[in-house]
């Protein structure tokens, strides 16, 4: 009897646990997130962006506005959210083609606060936006040039938010860059952010500048680059950088300048630079950069800093424009090809360095922190002032440039 | 009281209990004194740490029967004996408390953030409390399980975030002298102070063959751990970007990214470790409180002790308000652990010594 009774308990129990531990407080649908892939930053725009014909619905613009509990609208945020049953590319293999319909839907909100504007998506979307795979940000110019930190703010904060998520900058207002439908992908946001990833083809876009990355650049008072973005209706283009003088955008660097400035930073991964051949300058000589290793070192001369910079670099000869064939497996021109490139490098870092001076004025090779780290107790001198030493700052330049495969023609 | 345990079980005792929750919070709150330098404050209080647990182990063979506390009460005399269990007594119960609420939190923001706290708390505590009133060799085993998973998982996340680091952050070594790295090794005495385990379990051991070795080898692999995961954090983040951060290591886990599309979400890997993390420290820190408040009252009465801290714990978890109160009680508690690291433990040593004299010269 009396384990027959004990038994019953335990049904009775195990009946109470699976009708009450079956359900979970988090517990949501995958297909009810509202996945945003990228968020554009951008000044309010006065346009209309529907049709205003119709009546009978309010026009997209007037949805875009709502009332804030403080302040005027400084920004207009844009999430950009998949349209899933849209999707052209398929996991495996065919599909893709320019669509005529948008695969993607981009909600504009003008607000001051992000989290504002994200919490009144939810009076227009069915399902919350849902960061964890947020893809991109992308920054119109004229925010940037305002400090970043304010709108940023809520991005660095929000535990739903990753580190890895890349940022870019865009001279055009950052939701066109949203807006555009690639042609080979079915995502701007996505698109966008597998490009970085060719940086071991070209030196002319930046890789490693992420969210985290900026963070830690704005925590520590360093100055840095962003990638810049430009785009068409169905084209996007990431090259060149956006320099950042301590929170705010001082200018934008061209793309011979940008692989020369990553190439003084240490973060060249491949690309290509191209010189005049020693023998015959009207004859180009297309060099493949297989690996690039760069040192910086301070020299420190009572009151006078210079930075030492050393580079060494093995390369590959891709292409050489030439009438007739020149023997590559010439000792001697090769030795005069790896001399021409030193001479063409070392120029052209110089140039950079030189430029951004004068120019820009922020400190995007990262000296402060080769100070912090190889002079601290110079740089506890220096340091309130460093901006004004930078702008006359030496340098000093030694390039090794080594080749090593030739091709497989003479 | 019953001797089941094996000298090897030692190696999850400790090894769990000292890789606690602070792991979370502990690269930064290091980083705020040491800045670079860090994974020295680990070395240094490392190297303390072996005395501490020596003398632990030490004072224990002394008297093969006591726990700790009641080791107190016979060395120190009653009265002081008494002052010191209280305030071992204070430290065990409010460290499982906040240790819940950090649990609690961390959870909430990372995981499940619409459950409320009390729930996830409480599942917590039920579960520690039924494993303790199951007693030792239940509490062994369950750690003997747990441990493969918890240090696996640790070193897949090392092992992932090495794509992130940049060496140029652990420069310049050793600018600014001894001083910050001593007062950042401050911060980690009190996670390890948990090896004080060792002073209320070896009662329960068989014998203490190889028992030294076992110690040894397990109070390194805590140290490694631990100064490995501040290491990697002030790489990849930074001195000055790691002040920032509320709870380095899930960020650091948050930050795994790969060109290729796999582990995406890298860091539910580290999230399902934690929960044991936590759960063993918990658990740990439950059992030398039941066993110092046994020492306290002089009882043997097991199920109301165990039962009876359970209201307490909850008090001290939902007390604080809001994080930042949190840590500012978990700085105040950090004080009772650093007095009994720094004091009572040499103190007792010495004690003992004199003691044994004493018995000689009779």
């Amino acid at each position: 009897m009396k384990n027959k009774s004990i038994i019953y308990i335990q049904l009775l129990v195990l009946i109470i646990s699976v009708l009450m531990l079956n359900g979970c407080w988090d517990y949501k649908e995958v297909e009810k997130r509202g996945y945003v892939l990228g968020i554009g930053i951008d000044e309010p725009f006065p346009i209309p962006q529907g049709d205003g014909e119709n009546k009978s619905h309010m026009s997209e613009k007037e949805l875009e506005l709502y009332e804030l509990q403080q302040g005027d609208p400084r920004y207009a945020f844009t999430i950009q959210v998949p349209i899933l049953p849209k999707a052209q590319i398929k996991p495996l293999g065919a599909g893709g083609g320019g669509g005529e319909e948008s695969r993607s839907w981009n909600l504009t909100l003008l607000g001051r606060s992000f989290f504002e504007a994200n919490r009144e998506f939810s009076t227009r979307v069915d399902y919350m936006p849902f960061y964890e795979h947020l893809q991109v940000i992308v920054l119109n110019e004229n925010i940037a040039k305002n400090g970043i930190i304010p709108p940023l703010d809520m991005i660095l904060r929000d535990p739903e938010m990753r580190r890895r998520t890349r940022v870019f900058v865009a001279p055009d207002k950052a939701l066109d860059v949203l807006k555009v439908s690639p042609k080979i992908d079915d995502y701007a946001s996505l698109y966008l952010q597998q490009l970085p990833n060719n940086a071991d083809k070209t030196s002319r876009m930046a890789h490693v500048t992420d969210l985290g990355e900026v963070a830690e650049s704005l925590h520590s008072n360093t100055d840095f680059v962003l990638p810049r973005v430009i785009s068409t209706e169905d084209e996007i283009k990431n090259a060149g950088l956006a320099v950042f003088k301590k929170d705010k955008m001082v200018g934008w660097l061209g793309e011979v300048y940008t692989i020369y400035t990553k190439w003084i930073r240490d973060a060249v991964k491949g690309g290509i630079i191209v010189i005049k051949s020693p023998e015959d300058p009207s004859v180009l000589i297309t060099l493949e950069l297989s690996e690039v290793k760069t040192k910086v070192k301070p020299i420190i001369d009572g009151d006078n800093i210079k930075m030492k910079i050393e580079s060494k670099a093995v390369v590959n000869i891709a292409e050489i424009t030439q009438t007739k064939h020149e023997n590559v497996l010439d000792e001697a021109f090769i030795e005069r090809v790896e001399k021409e490139a030193e001479k063409e490098v070392s120029n052209r870092i110089q140039e950079a360095i030189k430029y951004v001076q004068k120019k820009l004025g922020a400190d995007i090779f990262h000296f402060n922190v080769i100070m912090k780290s190889f002079a601290p107790n110079e740089w506890e001198k220096v340091k309130d002032d460093w901006h004004s030493i930078f702008e006359t700052l030496e340098a000093e330049v030694n390039v090794d440039i080594k080749v090593d495969h030739v091709g497989i023609i003479k | 009281m019953n001797k089941q345990l094996e000298s090897i079980n030692i190696i999850a005792f400790i090894i769990n209990g000292v890789l606690s929750i602070r792991l979370l919070t502990l690269p930064r709150e290091i980083g705020e004194h040491a800045k670079n330098n860090g994974w020295m404050s680990v070395l240094l209080m490392g190297a303390y740490i072996f005395f501490v647990g020596y003398v632990f182990f030490w004072v224990g063979t002394k008297h093969k029967d006591l726990t700790f506390s009641q080791i107190c009460e016979k060395v120190l005399g009653k009265f002081i004996g008494k002052i010191v269990i209280l305030g071992i007594g204070v430290y065990t119960i409010v460290s499982v408390g906040l240790g819940l609420r950090i649990f609690g939190d961390a959870i909430q923001i990372y995981l499940l953030d619409k459950t409320p706290l009390i729930v996830t708390m409480s599942i917590m505590l039920l579960a520690c409390s039924y494993c303790i009133l199951k007693g030792v060799k239940t509490i062994s085993i369950i750690l003997d399980i747990l441990l493969p998973l918890i240090l696996v998982s640790i070193i897949i996340l090392i092992i992932l975030s090495f794509s992130n680091i940049d060496i140029m952050n652990l420069r310049p070594v050793f600018h600014g002298g001894i001083t910050p790295v001593a007062k950042g090794a401050l911060e980690i005495a009190d996670p390890f102070l948990t090896v004080g385990i060792i002073g209320y379990i070896l009662p329960f051991f068989k014998d203490f063959k190889k028992m030294k070795k076992w110690i040894f080898i397990s109070i390194s692999i805590c140290i490694v751990i631990y100064m490995i995961v501040v290491l990697i954090c002030i790489l990849s983040f930074g001195s000055e970007e790691l002040n920032f951060l509320l709870f380095p290591t899930i960020t650091l886990a948050k930050s795994i990214r790969m060109e290729v599309k796999i582990l995406e979400r890298a860091e539910s890997l580290f999230m399902a470790a934690w929960v044991p993390i936590t759960f063993t420290t918990l658990l740990l820190f439950y059992l030398a409180s039941t066993l110092n408040l046994k020492a306290l009252f002089n009882t043997k009465k097991d199920y109301f002790l165990i039962l009876s801290q359970i209201p307490l714990f909850f008090i001290i978890a939902l007390y604080p308000s809001n994080i930042s109160e949190v840590f500012k009680f978990m700085g105040w508690n950090e004080k009772i652990g650093q007095i009994l690291i720094f004091v009572i433990v040499p103190v007792m040593m010495i004690a003992q010594l004199i003691r044994e004299r004493r018995v000689k010269a009779k």
